[in-house]
């Protein structure tokens, strides 16, 4: 269960699919204390150039840790750090997928192992990435 | 290069912004559960955070950017510009556009309601580059420390801010 033969470099973490709504954003800014108005005030958004509101890049930074998190747990693993680029901007109620998949695999000398992987956030119209990163999964 | 970054701008490198302590509650972390679409009842529930070895409702990893907005953004409504925002401090630099990087979080050790977590911010590294179209840009490398009741280092956060 818990050992780093069990994963597989290539291996791809469960997919997770979310589409962020207004509320969602709403929620967030909230739960954040994220007051700026490019998530939830429409006009205002417009006038620093942006084509809707905004969907935060940290709550893509978390969907990401979601994705981790799940398929860690899976493993008898934890995530450990996330690194992490919004290269696009993504807008109200764009479909988004977020996956990832393990790119290596280490053993270290004291019997544990750490699990690197490529996580990425991607539109659904286009597959474009908006957000990339990677992630580290180590033993519970 | 181009020279953008001036001596007196450079003396911002290893500036120490302070810190502030925000005390964790079970609502704050049970706000941030719903508002990520996080159902598990660790994160709602002391009994079943307790039930599956936490010390009380778990706060999901990426938290502390909550803490660390926090640490920034809860500050009296007269503060807040009309973009919703805190001015933030730079060092003196010709600014057009602030961009917001890479951004690394590590996570050391889990946060619990009950925490009291320290955050402390600096400027850790500062130095020019040029953009993908020639243009001459200022990588700004900021690092947040989330600091608990003990003094132990539960998180860490490094993110780059890009001046053009």
């Amino acid at each position: 269960m818990s050992n780093a033969t069990a994963i597989k470099p290539g291996t791809e973490l469960p997919e997770m699919r979310r589409r962020p709504q207004e509320l969602d954003l709403f929620l967030f800014c909230a739960a954040m204390w994220v007051p700026h108005r490019i998530h939830y005030d429409r006009d205002y958004s417009r006038t620093e150039g942006h084509a809707d509101l905004v969907v935060n890049g940290p709550l893509q930074g978390g969907y990401l840790v979601q994705v981790v998190s799940n398929w860690a747990a899976t493993v008898g693993g934890r995530i450990a750090a996330l690194r992490y680029r919004n290269r696009r901007a993504v807008f109200v109620g764009e479909p988004l997928v977020c996956r990832g998949r393990v790119s290596e695999v280490r053993d270290d000398a004291a019997g544990g192992w750490r699990a690197l992987c490529e996580v990425w956030v991607e539109r659904e119209s286009d597959g474009e990435r908006t957000t990339v990163g990677s992630a580290e999964v180590i033993p519970r | 290069m181009s020279g953008l970054i001036s001596d007196e701008a450079r003396t911002w490198i290893g500036r120490d912004y302070g810190s502030r302590t925000i005390s964790v509650g079970r609502n704050d972390i049970a706000r941030f559960a719903i508002a990520m679409g996080i159902d598990d009842p660790v994160h709602f529930d002391a009994g079943a955070a307790r039930d599956a070895g936490h010390r009380d409702v778990l706060a999901p990893p990426n938290f502390v950017s909550a803490l660390g907005a926090m640490s920034q953004l809860f500050v009296p409504r007269s503060q807040l510009r009309d973009d919703g925002l805190v001015g933030e401090q730079y060092p003196p630099l010709p600014v057009k556009r602030v961009l917001v990087g890479e951004i690394e979080l590590v996570f050391h050790h889990e946060i619990c309601a009950g925490d009291e977590i320290t955050v402390s911010k600096k400027l850790v590294d500062m130095r020019e580059r040029e953009g993908r179209d020639g243009t001459p840009m200022v990588m700004i490398d900021i690092e947040r420390r989330y600091t608990d009741q003990a003094g132990g280092l539960v998180a860490e956060e490094r993110y780059s801010v890009i001046v053009r």
